[in-house]
């Protein structure tokens, strides 16, 4: 049985064993529908087409269960159904943890939890919480959330600094991108933690996190099998248990109407085959009453790396894609926001976003798309 | 003649600016014998600490979001205006990290909750206070 399914299951037997007050129960929700289309569709990679406008790409709907069992423990349940262009929306329990305060200012949680990668990582599907309709890709770039184990946070005063320190240690079983592609794969022993300090207007953070990868990819496989015949061993191809790992930081500051943000990481698999992933962004805010301009300008970097075994064969030619976001956002009284958005994504020349194959990727020539985004983002 | 009319206005102004700022009394039970920066109480209010600096649960209530005395007590002491109170709750309840106060629709409600559980800490128009309560702090 799941470790989710179990929790859940724990759940519903306390719940029809005790008799809750209504004071003891409470749920919350949010959603974001989110509709774009791509004008350009030279991109064969983008999430939109040229014909009409998508609806489902990234819409969310979500609807959390926040049940306090004693004093000091709870049960954190959220269903997510995220828009799937084949199959309509999909619902995942995507939270199933319990929590339990710890002094005065801790709080412990087992179950499954959020990852806390980054600053955003929290609140990642709460679209009503940041001015973009997603935080930027380059930097957000980690294709799961949410991982099995236990996670501790703790907030604590320094000085002027204001601080939360979060730490997890886990597993996280489901798809992981490699080449572009998600295959089925896992990450053991995943632990890191996250520091954010806040001092009045100015918010930092740092991110550091590892985990021992594997991956059960076909464009893996069919890599090592070309490769064999150049005495590449398969293991150095393979990622079987090898260690991953992610390292990042940013900065927030807010300027009377004006704000200011920078994010940066990095991703990368200790093994000389694959070449280390950089996103970072940076951009500001302008506030207008009701409504926020924003501009954001987005670059993912790929290292220039060659295998030294089979030069040529399993190779980084390097390259960057780079995004620039303009929007506004309007605030529908205190709970709703709709946005308005134009991406423009250029490619360098013979950028590929992984180094395992050639053939993974669906163009490795330059390339641009302009995305315009709308969405509607409400929470209740 | 000049500057007494401009002397009139600053003072219609200023009278009019003291009208608009009802103050307000931070009220706890009165055997709690803690004492209270605006800081404590400001974190105390967003759920970043559960205790009070002495020692002992804290738990705070409020009036109902959207009124005069939420807005007035978010402005004043959490340094937040009420939307950004509630961009902050968004953020601490879909984390997971908190929920936000109890919200009650009267001072009398708040003042006989709080007089009744050493626990609770939670606000009232000033002059509203009666002896059952501490005020531990104006704004």
């Amino acid at each position: 049985m799941k470790l989710t399914h179990l929790l859940v299951a724990i759940f519903v037997s306390l719940f029809t064993t005790q008799v809750f007050a209504a004071d003891n129960i409470k749920f919350n929700g949010f959603a974001s529908v989110v509709s774009g289309i791509d004008l350009k569709d030279e991109n064969a990679d983008s999430d939109y087409n040229s014909q009409t406008f998508d609806n489902l790409p990234e819409s969310r709907l979500a609807l959390q269960m926040t049940a306090k069992l004693e004093d000091g423990v709870r049960f954190i349940g959220q269903a997510v159904a995220r828009g799937d262009a084949e199959e309509g929306f999909i619902s995942n329990y995507e939270w199933a943890y319990f929590d339990f305060n710890v002094g005065s200012s801790g709080k412990l949680k087992f179950g499954r939890v959020r990852v806390p990668f980054y600053k955003y990582s929290d609140y990642l599907d709460v679209g009503f919480a940041y001015h973009w309709i997603k935080p930027p890709e380059a930097q957000y770039a980690i294709s799961f959330r949410n991982a099995d184990g236990l996670s501790y946070t703790h907030n604590f005063q320094m000085g002027p600094l204001e601080n939360t320190l979060s730490a997890l240690y886990g597993r996280y079983q489901g798809n992981l991108t490699i080449g572009g592609q998600p295959s089925p794969g896992e990450i053991r022993n995943l632990a890191g933690l996250r520091w954010l300090m806040n001092a009045g207007s100015n918010e930092f953070y740092a991110s550091y996190w590892q985990g021992d990868c594997s991956i059960d990819s076909s464009v893996l496989t069919a890599t090592a099998g070309l490769l064999a015949p150049a005495g590449v061993a398969a293991e150095d191809v393979e990622i079987e248990g090898d260690l991953c790992y992610f390292y990042g930081g940013g900065y927030k500051g807010t300027f009377g109407d004006f704000g200011l943000h920078a994010e940066a990481g990095t991703i990368d698999v200790e093994d000389a085959a694959y070449a280390a992933f950089t996103g970072a962004f940076v951009g500001g805010t302008y506030q207008m009453g009701d409504y926020l301009l924003h501009l954001t300008y987005e670059m993912t970097t790929l290292d220039e790396e060659e295998y030294d075994t089979a030069p040529g064969a399993l190779e980084s030619t390097g390259g960057e894609i780079t995004n620039i976001i303009v929007g506004v956002r309007k605030d529908i009284g205190f709970s709703s926001a709709v946005k308005f958005e134009v991406h423009q994504y250029d490619t360098s020349e013979g950028y590929k976003p992984a180094n395992v194959a050639a053939a993974a990727h669906s163009s490795d020539d330059e390339y641009s798309a302009t995305i315009v985004k709308v969405a509607f983002d409400t929470m209740f | 003649m000049k500057i007494s009319i401009h002397y009139i206005i600053a003072l219609v102004l200023m009278v009019c600016t003291l009208a608009a700022h009802a103050e307000l009394a931070v009220v706890v039970h009165p055997s709690n014998g803690t004492s209270l920066s605006k800081d404590d109480i400001q974190r105390i209010f967003l759920g970043k600490n559960r205790s009070f600096p002495g020692g002992g649960e804290a738990v705070p209530v409020s009036f109902l979001f959207g009124s005069k005395e939420s807005e007035e007590f978010s402005t004043s002491v959490l340094g937040k205006t009420p939307k950004q109170l509630k961009a902050y709750w968004a953020k601490m309840i879909f984390t997971g990290q908190g929920t936000p106060p109890k919200e009650l629709d009267n001072a009398g409600q708040i003042l006989d909750l709080v007089s009744k559980n050493p626990s609770l800490i939670g606000f009232v128009p000033a002059g509203s206070e009666n002896g059952s309560v501490k005020v531990v702090g104006k704004f």
